[in-house]
């Protein structure tokens, strides 16, 4: 590891650096073989996923209801009015706005819900200098905070522009931060964040899946991400693009489906689909 | 210990939860409805179930609150007995006051290398 | 112990307590410290459970299951069960744990303590609440005064509505007054003169094949928006139309706008009339036998065209072209288009309403055969409603009952319909005036008039005048601020009840408490019970049951077996349509279903005005008309402190500041840019907002967002700007009548 990290800054753990530093050779090894099946699973050895959405902008009504959803289950805090006039609100689910005259995007000139693309080969990856951010082996592109050092490289390399920045410590709205999930950490300042597809809450099926000796069913977890579940037309659905038959899959084969920036070649898993059923 | 009790008996999420749970003061007047053993402090328990209130667990074992451990993996799926990681549990003769969980990220990485366990991140990271 | 001056000493101590803690010397980044909960009996620490309960940030009655852990909820779902939202929930119920553990709650009783308005109040406890209470509103009693008393009602339906109106009854004022002025009365008025039934109408945009929006309540914030998400959902989804001075930033999925001149929308409905009769497409026999369609007679002898005639001569397509700013061929199009192809449907925004409007649009439902069919309109008056039987009156109260409403409405039997036509707009001159009579005691339930009705600083000195005030709001609010006793409610979240969405649906849906109560508030309809137990015996025997659990229970109407353990087993509890005799005999007609005779209207008279909506403001002057709409975090103001839903992203500017859009050729020719702080003026006041420069805004029209200002602000907010200028016949607020001009600043 870099010398230039001894540096600690207070939120670092002592205990967690001394640890980095023997796992993470292994681990960056692992993040520099984004994409590919050889690095260990969070799920048994054996089970290969790939994870990622679909969002049927055709039922869409742009109510927002899911970027709320995913600030809930996922304590991304709200600015409140001095901070609101200084930065941007953090919205893992975002609504990307074309501007007013623009050419739009390859979606339209309409605004459309934006999560992370979670890249099969992600940009912000290849250039984090910590090994903050990683391809899981399900597909999802992880975050850990605690290794995050705020270089922000990731945010600047990001085509989607999905990363934000914790400019300070977040304040749960009204400061009072009980109805904060306990399955998801809080990020202290200094480090960046985003869209992470509720994988707490993947760990958590796919983990009582093996507790009870079931399989988990594709109808199950269409609607498990935060967003998804809330959405009330049902325009987002989760699943695993590596089985065929699941609903994701054939809506991605849909002749109406499209990627956002797909000529970059970053392999998004969000497929969005446009123009009338 | 000396009774032979099994640690789910009072632990009852050790085997299909993440947490593993205290006792309920209800858990408690079980057998304790009844005065047991020797010690000053028993009859608490059979004056906070008579107050209507649960007793006051202090947790002593704390998690950072961005890790994420699961006592059902551990237990159900990877077979693992108590004391392997809450060392000298075995012989306690009194609840805990101290932390007696001692493993470090290090200790549980070898032990996923060794038994083809995951240690991407994620796995452990909220 | 060395003194290290404070902080010194604190680091000290600190450094030590880490120490003794067993080696922990730094603080846990990740750690969250949450404010205590008293630990539930039998429940383990980290145990997690989803309670089954029911949104109350809008009347829709959405089925909620709350996750809560360690005894405080932390996510929001959709109860998959409910017919009304299916699982999903909208943005609003997303952000609602927002509502319930604001730091800025209410925490008990408090009592005004200096002049009004100074923000001071003492903590007092319930009994001493209920005390206070009882001695004020029984000196109205003593003194024979009981009509006095006004409560302003924020709900329409439920328990506690209920309970207030038996309440008021039984005290003797017959000044129960909801925000029907401002909302829901036009429709209502409508459909009971009409069709002679007792309800407010749902839509069935899932099965519809063509809607027509008049206005954007059911896009942006209506309770109409989640059926409408369904029927996003199906495989095929109906046409959507949109007919209004502006679109929301959100209306991508309207097919079609037809930018609309404000106060504009019964013409053209009337046109749509006109068309329908004159090519002789719509289903007439629908008006056999409607009073007023056909030349008519008044009693005195004046004689009256009929509406067909009037229609005929008054509304073609090519009249009111200028009125609506809609081509002729398009409407004769448009008419054409929803014949075409049916079900078809009108669906009005109630909140930017008026009588007219609500009228023509039921008007061309039931032409159009698209009332009580699938893909329609649904008026369906057989949905649970809570009946708690008749009450005994005393002398004091009938005689109190007597007396005018304060509110200047004709008053008419029955209650409900009389609550239904009452008109809030009229209070602040009552008040101030003491005409007809001086109110001498104000009760605010679920209502912050001044600051969501138009009229702005003239509510507080109103409001000030009434010589005892209590809210029941669980936030201070700037109504709450001139009150003597705030009694807060629960939040929803904290409430056991039973809720009736209506408005086509025959469900039931419970509500009940996901936490313990946070702080030390009591429940609205707990605390009449006991205020109507403490005013004697004649009050207190019209209120029979033990507590609020009890008087629900015994007002579901109609009863059926059951109920309670399907609400508790499934959080919704739905009333089997076809079999089983019906109660009464409206219910049968009410019911959606497949029956040969389309629903016939009975009362069209006075429908059509031939005069053009009227503006408050000189034309030249105020070259503006403002157009008011409902943003996400509306709700009598309650809602404008959930930081999530005033930081969502199709929110322009700066989202905790007013805004006002304007059109790109308006904000071209002002020189207006994106974000310019400007002055708005109209005749009523002058407010700094800034601007949002957008398309899908009519020209000269500006956009005006209600409940985005900032809370208890010193500077009056953007709604102060409305005048309250009503439709004089029903007290019914003219939403779009206010003219105004606007100018950049500096």
């Amino acid at each position: 590891m870099s010398k230039k990290r001894s540096k600690l800054t207070t939120r670092r753990e002592v205990l967690t650096l001394a640890a980095a530093s023997t796992a993470g050779a292994a681990l960056s090894k692992a993040a520099k073989a984004a994409g590919s099946s050889t690095a260990p699973s969070s799920v048994p050895v054996g089970e290969f996923h790939r994870f990622g959405l679909a969002i049927d902008l055709d039922r869409c009504l742009r109510c927002q209801a899911c970027v709320v959803a995913c600030a809930a289950e996922n304590n991304v805090p709200a600015l409140g009015p001095e901070r609101a006039a200084l930065t941007q609100p953090i919205h893992w689910m975002d609504m990307l706005i074309p501007a007013a005259g623009s050419a739009g995007s390859e979606l339209g000139h309409d605004p459309v819900p934006l999560p992370c693309m979670h890249c099969d080969r992600p940009e912000c990856v290849k250039v984090c200098p910590v090994g903050a951010t990683y391809v899981a082996d399900d597909g999802v592109v992880a975050q850990i905070w605690d290794r995050c050092i705020g270089c922000r490289y990731c945010m600047a390399v990001c085509p989607y522009g999905r990363r934000y920045f914790n400019w300070t410590l977040p304040v749960w709205p009204g400061a009072n931060p009980s109805s904060a999930n306990p399955d998801v950490a809080m990020r202290p300042a200094g480090v960046v964040e985003k869209c992470t597809l509720c994988q707490h809450r993947i760990r958590a099926v796919f983990e009582r899946a093996r507790i009870d000796d079931e399989p988990v069913v594709d109808e199950a977890i269409q609607r498990l991400p935060a967003c998804a579940a809330t959405c009330p037309a049902r325009a987002i659905t989760f699943g695993d693009l590596s089985d065929p038959t699941s609903a994701l899959s054939k809506l991605a084969r849909d002749p109406r489906a499209v990627q956002l920036l797909a000529r970059l070649g970053t392999g998004p898993k969000v497929f969005y689909l446009r123009g009338r059923r | 210990m000396e009774a032979d009790m099994k640690c789910v008996t009072c632990h009852p999420g050790a085997e299909d939860q993440p947490l593993a749970q205290f006792p309920t003061v209800a858990d408690c007047m079980d057998c304790h409805g009844k005065a047991r053993g020797n010690h000053p402090d028993e009859p608490k328990v059979r004056q906070y179930a008579e107050r209507g209130q649960e007793v006051p667990w202090v947790r002593v074992d704390r998690l950072p609150g961005h890790v994420y451990f699961s006592h059902a993996t551990h237990v159900t799926l990877a077979k693992m007995k108590c004391e392997e990681c809450h060392q000298g549990i075995l012989s306690a003769t009194l609840a805990l006051t101290l932390p007696d969980v001692h493993q470090t990220m290090e200790d549980c990485m070898r032990c996923h290398r060794e038994r083809n366990a995951s240690n991407q991140c994620k796995a452990c990271h909220k | 112990m060395p003194d290290f001056g404070r902080r010194g000493f604190l680091g000290g101590a600190g450094l030590l307590a880490g120490v003794a803690a067993g080696c922990r010397p730094r603080r846990d980044p990740y750690a969250v410290d949450k404010p205590a909960v008293p630990v539930e009996r039998g429940l383990r620490p980290g145990s997690e459970s989803f309670v089954l309960t029911t949104c109350g940030l809008c009347q829709a009655g959405c089925g909620l299951r709350v996750r809560v852990v360690d005894g405080r909820a932390v996510k929001v779902e959709g109860n998959a069960e409910s017919p009304v939202n299916r699982g999903g929930v909208c943005v609003r119920g997303q952000a609602g744990l927002e509502l319930l553990y604001h730091p800025d709650r209410i925490r008990g009783p408090r009592r005004r303590v200096g002049a009004r308005g100074e923000n001071r109040w003492q903590a007092i406890s319930w009994d001493e609440a209920i005390a206070q209470m009882a001695s004020a509103l029984g000196q109205l009693r003593a003194a024979g005064e009981p009509q006095s008393l006004v409560l302003l009602d924020g709900e329409q339906s439920g328990t506690t509505h209920a309970l207030w109106a038996r309440f008021l009854e039984v005290f003797g004022s017959p000044n129960h007054i909801g925000h029907c002025a401002t909302g829901f009365g036009a429709m209502a008025r409508a459909v009971r003169s009409m069709t002679r039934k007792g309800c407010l109408p749902g839509y069935d945009f899932e099965h519809s094949r063509c809607v027509l929006l008049v206005g954007t309540g059911a896009l942006e914030s209506s309770s109409h928006f989640i059926r409408l998400a369904w029927a996003m959902a199906g495989e095929t989804r109906p046409r959507l139309l949109c007919a209004s001075p502006r679109l929301p930033a959100m209306a991508v999925l309207v097919d079609e706008w037809l930018s609309l001149v404000p106060g504009g929308s019964a013409s053209l409905l009337l046109g749509l009339l006109h068309v329908l009769l004159r090519e002789q497409l719509g289903d007439e026999s629908v008006l056999d036998v409607a009073s007023g369609f056909v030349p008519w007679k008044e009693r005195n002898g004046k004689t009256h065209p009929g509406l067909r005639a009037q229609v005929m001569t008054e509304f073609t397509p090519e009249k009111i072209e200028a009125r609506t700013g809609i081509p002729a061929a398009k409407i004769a199009e448009l008419a054409r288009e929803l014949v075409a192809t049916r079900p078809s449907m009108v669906v009005v925004d109630e909140s930017m309403g008026d009588d007219e409007t609500a009228s023509a649009a039921l008007l061309v439902n039931a032409l159009l055969g698209s009332i009580n069919v699938p893909g329609g309109m649904l008026l369906d008056p057989g949905s649970p409603r809570v009946d708690l039987g008749e009450a005994l009156l005393d002398g004091t109260a009938r005689s109190g009952l007597r007396a005018p409403p304060i509110d200047g409405r004709e008053g008419c039997e029955p209650r409900q319909l009389d609550f239904e036509t009452s008109r809030i707009l009229a209070l602040p001159e009552a008040f101030l005036s003491s005409k007809p009579y001086p109110a001498k005691a104000l009760l605010l339930s679920y209502s912050n008039p001044a600051y969501s009705k138009p009229g702005g600083r003239r509510w507080h000195a109103a409001i000030a005048q009434v010589p005892f005030v209590v809210s029941f709001s669980p936030f201070l609010d700037e109504s709450s601020l001139f009150a003597d006793l705030l009694l807060p409610d629960h939040t929803f979240f904290e409430r056991w009840d039973v809720v009736m969405p209506g408005r086509g649906s025959r469900v039931l849906s419970l509500r009940q408490p996901v936490v313990r109560p946070l702080v030390d508030t009591q429940q609205t309809g707990e605390v009449i019970l006991r205020i109507a137990r403490a005013l004697g015996e004649s009050m207190a025997s019209a209120f029979p049951w033990a507590d609020y659990r009890q008087a629900v229970l015994a007002g579901l109407a109609p009863k059926q077996d059951g109920v309670l353990s399907e609400l508790e087993s499934t959080g919704v509890w739905r009333a089997v349509a076809a079999q089983g005799a019906p109660d009464r005999e409206d219910d049968r007609a009410g019911k959606p279903s497949n029956e040969a005779a389309p629903m016939p209207l009975f009362d069209v008279r006075g429908l059509a005005q031939a005069a053009p909506a009227p503006t408050v403001g000189d034309p030249v002057r105020f070259p503006f008309v403002l157009v008011p709409y409902r943003g996400p975090g509306y709700a009598e103001g309650g809602m404008r402190e959930m930081a999530w839903l005033r930081e969502l992203p199709l929110v322009a500017g700066n989202p905790w500041r007013e805004r006002v859009e304007i059109s790109e050729e308006d904000a071209r020719r002002l020189g207006i840019e994106n974000g310019d702080a400007v002055l708005v003026e109209s005749p009523m006041a002058q407010v700094k907002v800034h601007a949002v420069v957008r398309a899908g805004i009519k020209a000269g029209v500006l956009g005006l967002s209600l409940g985005a200002g900032p809370v208890l602000d010193a500077v009056p907010g953007a709604s102060s700007l409305l005048s309250s200028l009503v439709d004089p016949a029903t007290g019914h607020w003219l939403a779009c009548a206010t003219r105004a001009h606007v100018r950049k600043l500096a």
